[in-house]
């Protein structure tokens, strides 16, 4: 008995294990996505905090060069200049922070569906969706204690229940293998009333039942995590969701913000470099390394500039939710999950090393 | 409606360039510093705005920045061009300045 009894066990689980990736296989991809959205958004705020900033360092370049020839609120044609006034209103920057917040909120709650305290959620989801099993624990802790008393019908009661869900959960494959394998669990209590040495195979169905709630709590979580990333993606059909259409008003802002940090900066290097050319033989040796220096840290500002743009950022977030989108709303297979795993691992650390070059660009 | 700024951007970048650009006299790589400069700010000024119907004075501005930008493109090749080139700039400048006048309202 006990021999027949542990098959079904590992056949239970091996059921389990060779259907569809489980949601533990889902953590990996989905920090890597929250990671990327955190580090990306940190970036891209700068940048977008920044441009008032670069546009004032600008200008005051060109008033020390006097390419600018006065240092004023409002110039001679009744403009106002960046030292009077932002050219990027402060609504307009607070908007689109808005927006990279609202990814980041998302980001986040994926993770949290997706990490260590996910179990307790789903034992809620459990109750609220008036499921008689209750708190699984406590359910798993009464099955043994009645089955050490050998209330036969409080077993089947909570068989059943277990069977229900069971049927309403899992493929009709696995529903009908975890039957079979209540009902022997039942022609055994039922034996154990006759048995004295019940308690021997208690402990390997006791795992069983486990491992059936622990199937039920990943299933539940898996479709709470498949339903969030698909309507916040949006699809073909039903055109694109919330999150999509953020990264793609992101995308298309930032698409030129790269080019104007360069050429802002370029501006200013050009204004420091015609004043060195034409004053150089009045300068000291000192005023002459000292303006040498601050071109040099343009120079390098520019250079990081051309080569890192927040919307290359924006761009990998996207793919990046479009891969776990892709995968969510598939058979989610383990091949196909290893490659979602390798695909959001190499657009995280490429998010790593273009968020830390978008910052250095904004730093002085 | 939007201005084209990804081609006012392009003219801005190449202007700058060619204000470092050592094959031209020092006048003409400090007015074309400038000129950039200058284009830079209106890029910014424009990229701001919102135009509500396709006037004579967008359309004009349009076709103006376009020609310029050839000219400019050809004037990087055949440095001797590049007064010429110059001066299509400061009139696209004009145009730009009167249209900033007409946006209908911020971004």
């Amino acid at each position: 008995m006990l021999r027949i009894t542990t098959r079904y066990v590992i056949s239970v689980a091996l059921v389990f294990a060779a259907g569809c990736a489980s949601v533990d296989g889902f953590q990996k991809p989905i920090s890597d996505f929250s990671k990327s959205v955190q580090n990306g958004n940190t970036a891209i705020s700068e940048a977008y905090l920044q441009r008032n900033p670069l546009e004032r360092e600008v200008y005051l370049i060109k008033v020390l060069t006097g390419e600018e020839t006065q240092l004023v609120d409002i110039d001679k044609n009744g403009n106002p200049t960046p030292v009077g006034k932002d050219i990027w209103s402060s609504e307009s920057i607070a908007a689109r922070l808005n927006a990279l917040q609202m990814l980041s909120a998302y980001a986040e709650r994926l993770a949290a569906l997706a990490g260590a305290d996910a179990p307790q959620r789903a034992r809620t989801a459990i109750t609220s969706a008036g499921a008689s099993i209750g708190n699984i624990d406590e359910t798993l802790v009464q099955l043994r204690r009645l089955r050490a008393t050998k209330d036969l019908e409080e077993v089947k009661k909570r068989n059943e229940s277990l069977s229900k869900i069971a049927g309403t959960i899992l493929t009709t494959e696995q529903a009908n293998l975890v039957t079979k394998f209540l009902a022997l669990d039942q022609a055994k209590s039922e034996a154990a009333l006759k048995d004295i040495t019940a308690h021997e195979y208690i402990v390997p169905i006791f795992k069983a039942v486990g491992l059936l709630c622990e199937a039920y709590l990943e299933k539940k979580i898996e479709g709470e995590l498949v339903h969030a990333i698909v309507e916040a993606h949006g699809t073909v059909e039903g055109g694109p969701g919330p999150v999509t259409e953020i990264l793609d008003l992101l995308d298309r802002d930032l698409k030129d913000s790269g080019e104007r940090t360069v050429t802002a900066l370029n501006s200013a290097r050009r204004s420091l470099a015609t004043h060195y050319d034409q004053n150089k033989g009045e300068m000291s040796f000192n005023d002459r390394a000292a303006l040498l220096k601050r071109f040099q840290e343009l120079d390098d500002r520019a250079t990081v500039a051309r080569s890192a743009t927040p919307s290359e950022i924006i761009s990998r977030i996207k793919q990046a939710h479009d891969a776990l989108y892709n995968y969510a709303s598939s058979a989610r297979k383990k091949p196909n999950l290893e490659e979602l795993i390798v695909r959001l691992d190499g657009l995280s650390k490429d998010i790593e090393v273009l968020a830390e070059a978008v910052l250095a660009v904004s730093s002085k | 409606m939007k201005f084209n700024c990804a081609d006012l951007l392009k003219l801005a970048n190449d202007l700058i360039a060619l204000g470092m650009d050592g094959r031209l006299s020092v006048n003409d790589r400090m007015r074309a510093g400038v000129l950039g400069e200058r284009v830079r700010i209106i890029e910014l000024v424009l990229d701001a705005k919102e135009f509500g119907q396709l006037t004579d004075l967008f359309r004009q501005a349009t076709d103006e920045l376009k020609r310029t930008n050839e000219c400019l493109e050809e004037a990087k090749q055949f440095v001797d061009k590049t007064a010429g080139a110059l001066e299509k700039v400061a009139s696209l400048m004009e145009i730009l300045e009167r249209l900033i006048g007409v946006a209908i309202k911020l971004k």
